[in-house]
């Protein structure tokens, strides 16, 4: 879809100055960490990989064992507690305070839901979390 | 030091409501916006709209009230949103959505590509915890 220049400037300039953001900076320092971290890396793709599969089951109607259960929320305790992912969702916390501020703002003033429309149309992935430029 | 950090975070949370309002005056302005609103006005005015709205509603009422009829009622709830999804003013109000839920994804895009971060998806209010 052609975007007029005017707009697609703004919103260039916009995204820039969210860039300078110091809870985005953050955000970004501790993803990097975290990415740079083998055995977090390991633990996160062992505990995605494991929800996608029992999510899989699930969708079967196959039967999920207690055992399977039990290994699960152990996984996601881990993968939780585990303090670069701590630092990474807390610096992630404060960068969506700021968004949906910023998203109510832009929202009020049009009478509609700006994220939830743009959120509708687009095929980006959720978060997971945070593409660098 | 610290104090200079706060003032300089203070300005660009100031700067950027003041962006984002701007980008906002200019979408009023935009051909998907106006189309989007001028559809959901014309929709909200149709007589057979309103009706058949008010036909969903009120069964809606009573199939919370009759639990032992709710099958029936429905069925004809049904029918009559079928009714309602097909009328022209309405289709045109989905055809509009869509192309305006395009628009904004690509403002998006443009948006999080600059931050390094997805906007929209981290904007939204209500999120689930899956992240979906």
């Amino acid at each position: 879809m052609q975007i007029p220049t005017e707009i697609e400037t703004l919103c260039a300039s916009f995204g820039e100055l969210l860039s300078q953001y110091k809870a985005v900076q953050e955000y970004q320092n501790a993803q990097r960490r975290l990415q740079a971290d083998a055995e977090a890396q390991q633990l996160l793709n062992a505990f995605i990989q494991t929800h996608q599969l029992l999510t899989a089951k699930q969708r079967q109607g196959k039967h999920i064992s207690e055992e399977e259960v039990l290994d699960y929320n152990q996984m996601r305790f881990n993968v939780q507690t585990h303090a670069l992912v701590s630092e990474r969702d807390a610096a992630l916390a404060d960068v969506r305070s700021l968004f949906v501020n910023l998203g109510v703002e832009i929202s009020m003033l049009l009478g509609i839901d700006f994220p939830n429309l743009a959120a509708l149309g687009n095929t980006q992935q959720p978060v997971e979390k945070g593409e660098t430029k | 030091m610290a104090f200079k950090q706060m003032q300089e975070d203070t300005k660009t949370a100031e700067d950027l409501k003041v962006k984002a309002q701007a980008l906002a005056q200019l979408l009023r302005d935009a051909q998907p916006y106006r189309e989007f609103m001028d559809a959901h006005r014309s929709m909200q005015v149709d007589e057979t709209f309103q009706s058949l709205s008010q036909q969903i509603e009120a069964l809606q009422a009573q199939a919370e009230a009759q639990k032992d009829n709710q099958k029936e009622l429905i069925r004809q709830m049904d029918a009559l949103i079928n009714q309602l999804e097909s009328l022209p003013v309405v289709r045109h109000y989905y055809e509009s959505e869509g192309v305006l839920c395009g628009f904004l994804a690509e403002l998006d895009r443009i948006i999080s590509r600059e931050a390094g971060i997805p906007f929209s998806i981290n904007a939204r209010r209500t999120r689930c915890s899956c992240n979906s």
